[in-house]
């Protein structure tokens, strides 16, 4: 995992989720929100989207949480930062080999503790509930089964990633190991959070174009307003081509020609992916529901791997706080470390079965 | 002769480089309202042919209606290319000959500037390596933070009369062009007095050459017109080397408008030549004799009505002011005056002309042009300084509207420095002469740099020796070096002018750049936050409108960045103050300044034009480079790494 230049901006305005009351009578009736001079609602601003919702629902779960849920789930994010904010015993002894057997993030080797990372701390709060995941459609939660092609092609994938080791070449990283794109789905679409850090998004609004700048790996969604106009299928951008309209006070986007590498979950080029094929479609509404919350729902159509189409829908929340440039490619030394570490266990393990010549 | 002339002035190295303030008053040569080098006697002794002699004095205008801004010509004997900023003997020698009079008519304004020096136009006419130029370098830099001064300060809406001569002319001929003519402030301007440099203006027309919305004035009672001319003898016309009348561009020539005949034709002239030794008139050792007997003129000033007459002729040998000399040897008075550059009968003559009494022999004639220039001239509505075009789109809040697709023309983004097209960027050496290095000799003709005007304004960027060494070193280490090579990001400027596009998105409450370059992005905040907490790529951009021009300042850089291919650099310490102007729809001037103390003896300004992409479906294309330059940094790390290809000889 590469280790991001730029670790300033750990935004969150704490709270404002967590008001619940307050919240549902704002949602009851029409809020008062800033509008551009042509009458938009107005967007603009640093936005966060971190939340401890996760895109899938668990099982057992329904999709609204109970308010012990709600608190015990956030108590649980609490007392983990506060248990890593604790000075380290300078005098501790150095990690077990082999690593200390954590999982999620921060690996088995003591890479990142919960210290460096802002995955949110709080549960979505959407329409007056406290959602289990962000999708909601299909109803129980979860991705819809996925076509017997798409499963084809996984398991073909597998298959050719079971042929060699994944640290032998760079190709075989994740995108966000690479520098290329942030982790998962985070620049979108759909905009998802990656579950990690730096949620953050700019969003500048001209009269014919709405701009979002995703805080990882400074990648612009440029929207252009208004009637698409046509894209060769051989121009497949990273965050594919989008245009949006206004429903109202409603902005609407679609997108089409998503980079076929751009993926819903952490992938990299032969893991078994959901990258997006060109039947992709994705539709994004941003409904400003207060001055400081968007209510941000998605439908994901991607009939080649999807059997059907699904959706979700999370809150974006206002913060006052600048994003740094996160300059990922240009201090990228994890790259090269884990395939030079690689390299030198391959030499290890070759000299320890070649006969030792002194004996 | 030339050697004689030289007087010996204390050359005061100018210690700090850094921008003149024209808020200081030791600046000016001249400003109104005190005692300085306009400040002086200008009474005549008018000579008439017969010996008869007639004292003519002289007075200031009482309350002026216009104002007159003058940029004097090359007179500076400091040692160093460029002068000091210590106004010397020479300084008012020349305005006395060539600006004082004006008084008549407005109120002076001339400004001291780091001019090139006399030693310095010698070194750049003897290597076009040198880097000076006539008006790129702190001579413009100076005049244009001086203009700008006046604008801001002093102008508040009056005419203003343009007067120069020689190096002047120059400057004032790119300041014109960059910040004049077809803009609002030529409403401003009463007439341009460009003397004694090559103005272009299209065969047969007034005006389409040097400028676009400016012509010549071929009536006295014309006003935002220019005069300007060169003058040679009727008796030493211009040789094929001649350093004025002629112009480069197809249908060009120098433009030649007679201040005693604006129409055309011979007219007497009606010189005032100084008659104490001057300096510029070259008369200061040995004083020119201007009547045959004594007493010598007492006056510091002569006049020769009917002496010389001069007319307009634009042939094969060029355009310029033919002076003839009416002389009588039988009369008491003098047969020639002064003013020629080299020896009698020397090549040198032929090549410059009577350049030295360019305005001296015609000044009677110009300040009468003027003077009915400027009672007829009717100055612009007091109201907006910067009278708003409306031809630039603008957002609700009144500002330029900038939001597009904008990209630079040109090769700069191999170098910013003038250059030629060379063949590669990395070289070794060979048999004969130094050869394309092996890594980039499969490129061909595609990895050969094409040549370049150059957009550093002074046209050499001034590096401290240190920089200096290090930028050479850069190019000789180009290929691991240059931070493009890996897809880092570009910094500031040099984002603006690599050959990608980038896009603009500007609301009242926001302006951010996003880059199609490894997608780069700027947000440029409209509220200063204080000082950068962090170093960045991209630094931290902080804008303000100064009129319809944005200004940000940029800094917080690391120190990794480059300017170009060139290897151009700077430190941490660097601040980049930027100003986007637009100068149409279509069209933004964009000038930057850079400042970094640790790498440069002084600022210095890059100036490019951005040009909109006007197709109906303009897009930013995507040229995220991070994946493409893979094999490069990690190639050596796979397991199995690919083994360099050799590229088949290429047969014919």
């Amino acid at each position: 995992m590469q280790t991001p230049r730029r670790f300033l901006t750990r935004a969150f305005v704490a709270g404002v989720l967590a008001a619940s009351a307050t919240a549902l009578e704002a949602q009851a009736r029409p809020a008062a929100v800033p509008r551009t001079p042509d009458g938009r609602p107005d967007l603009q601003g640093n936005w966060s989207n971190a939340t401890m919702t996760p895109l899938e629902r668990a099982p057992g779960l329904s999709r609204a949480l109970t308010r012990e849920q709600v608190a015990a789930r956030e108590k649980g994010r609490s007392d983990l930062k506060e248990s890593t904010s604790q000075a380290i015993d300078p005098n501790r002894s150095a990690p077990p080999k082999g690593g200390d057997g954590s999982t999620g993030a921060a690996g088995n080797v003591g890479g990142y503790n919960y210290f460096f990372i802002d995955a949110g701390d709080h549960i979505a709060f959407v329409n007056g509930e406290f959602r289990s995941s962000m999708i909601v459609d299909p109803d129980n939660g979860r991705l819809p089964p996925l076509t017997p092609a798409a499963r084809a092609w996984a398991q073909e994938r597998a298959a050719r990633r079971r042929g060699m080791g994944q640290y032998d070449n760079p190709e075989q990283r994740p995108l966000a190991e690479r520098c290329i794109m942030s982790f998962g789905s985070n620049a979108g679409p759909p905009m998802i959070p990656n579950g990690f850090y730096n949620n953050n998004y700019t969003i500048v609004q001209t009269k014919d174009h709405v701009m979002i700048m995703t805080e990882m790996v400074h990648d612009a969604r440029i929207i252009r307003m208004g009637r698409p106009t046509p894209t060769s299928p051989d121009v497949r951008p990273w965050m594919g081509v989008s245009f949006g309209r206004w429903q109202g006070d409603t902005l609407v986007v679609e997108t089409s020609n998503v980079h076929p590498l751009q993926v819903l979950s952490q992938n990299a080029f032969l893991n078994a992916a959901l990258g997006a094929t060109d039947s992709l479609r994705v539709v994004e509404r941003f409904h400003m529901v207060r001055p400081n919350v968007i209510l941000y729902r998605f439908t994901v159509n991607d009939p080649l791997n999807f059997t059907a189409p699904w959706s979700g829908e999370l809150p974006m929340i206002k913060m006052d706080e600048q994003i740094y440039e996160y300059a990922c490619h240009e201090g990228n030394y994890a790259l090269s470390n884990i395939l030079s570490g690689a390299r030198a266990m391959e030499r290890d393990t070759a000299a320890a079965k070649k006969p030792n010549p002194n004996r | 002769m030339f050697c004689l002339m030289i007087l010996v002035f204390a050359s005061v190295a100018f210690l700090a480089q850094d921008p003149v303030s024209y808020a200081k008053p030791e600046s000016w040569l001249c400003r109104p309202g005190r005692t300085d080098a306009c400040s002086i006697d200008l009474t005549t002794t008018a000579l008439s042919a017969n010996g008869s002699r007639k004292v003519e004095t002289w007075a200031s205008a009482r309350n002026p209606a216009v104002d007159c801004f003058y940029v004097y010509p090359t007179v500076s004997r400091d040692t160093a290319s460029y002068s000091d900023m210590q106004a010397g003997d020479e300084e008012r020698d020349v305005v006395r000959t060539q600006f004082a009079r004006f008084g008549s008519i407005c109120r002076q304004y001339a400004p001291l500037y780091r001019q090139v020096t006399v030693p310095g136009l010698g070194r750049m006419f003897a290597s076009p390596q040198s880097g000076l130029s006539m008006n790129r370098g702190t001579n413009y830099d100076d005049v244009l933070a001086a203009w700008n001064y006046y604008l801001a300060n002093d102008n508040k809406g009056r005419g203003v009369v343009l007067i120069s001569h020689s190096q002047g002319s120059y400057i004032l001929d790119e300041l014109i062009r960059s910040e004049i003519d077809g803009k609002p402030a030529q409403s401003l301007v009463v007439s341009a007095l460009l003397i004694g440099a090559n103005v272009a203006v299209p065969k047969g027309k007034e005006v389409g050459g040097s400028f676009q919305s400016m012509p010549l004035c071929r009536r006295d009672d014309q006003t935002g017109c220019v005069i300007s001319f060169v003058s040679f003898r009727s008796t030493v016309p211009p040789s094929s080397r001649a350093l004025f009348g002629r112009v480069g561009g197809e249908g060009m020539q120098a433009a030649c408008t007679n201040p005693a005949a604006l129409g055309g034709g011979r007219r007497p002239l009606r010189g005032y030549f100084s008659a104490a030794p001057s300096i510029f008139e070259r008369t200061v050792l040995s004083p020119h004799r201007w009547v045959r007997q004594d007493p010598q003129v007492a006056t510091p000033f002569v006049s020769v009505p009917g002496l010389v007459s001069g007319e307009c002729v634009a042939d094969s040998l060029g355009s310029r002011l033919v002076l003839t000399v009416h002389a009588d040897t039988a009369d008491p008075r003098a047969d020639d005056i002064p003013g020629d550059i080299g020896a009698p009968g020397s090549a040198t003559r032929a090549q410059w002309g009577m350049h030295l009494v360019d305005m001296s022999a015609t000044l009677g004639d110009l300040v009468a042009v003027v003077t009915k220039q400027a009672s007829v001239f009717k100055a612009p509505p007091a109201a907006p300084a910067r009278p708003q075009s409306a031809a630039i789109p603008r957002l609700a809040n009144g500002k330029p509207d900038m939001n597009g697709i904008w990209r630079a023309f040109g090769n700069d983004h191999y170098d910013i420095e003038p250059h030629n097209a060379r063949g590669a960027l990395a070289w070794r050496d060979g048999p004969v002469v130094p050869i394309p290095a092996a890594e980039v000799v499969a490129m061909g003709a595609v990895g050969s740099v094409p040549s370049g005007r150059g957009i550093v304004v002074s046209g050499k960027i001034p590096y401290t020796p240190a920089a200096l060494a290090k930028r050479e070193e850069n190019r000789r280490d180009w290929l691991s070096r240059d931070p493009e090579i890996k897809c880092y990001l570009p910094g500031v400027p040099r984002a603006n002018y690599m050959p990608f596009p980038f896009q603009v998105f500007q609301s009242t409450s926001a302006f951010f750049i996003a880059y199609e370059y490894a997608g780069a992005t700027r947000n440029v905040l409209l509220k200063n936050p204080g000082p950068p907490e962090v170093d960045s790529w991209m630094g931290q951009s902080v804008g303000a409108w100064d009129g319809d021009t944005f200004v940000v300042t940029v800094n917080g850089f690391n120190a990794d960045s480059w300017f170009d291919r060139a290897g151009n650099h700077h430190t941490e310490a660097l601040k980049v103050v930027e100003r986007w102007t637009m100068t149409g729809p279509d069209h933004i001037r964009y000038e930057a300044t850079m400042e970094d103390p640790q790498t440069f003896t002084r600022p210095w300004v890059v100036r490019i034009t951005l040009y909109r992409d006007v197709d109906p479906d303009a897009r930013l294309g995507q040229f995220k480079c991070v994946e493409f330059v893979e094999e490069l940094l990690y190639g050596h790390l796979r397991k199995n790494p690919v083994a360099p290809t050799t590229a088949a000889p290429i047969k014919p």
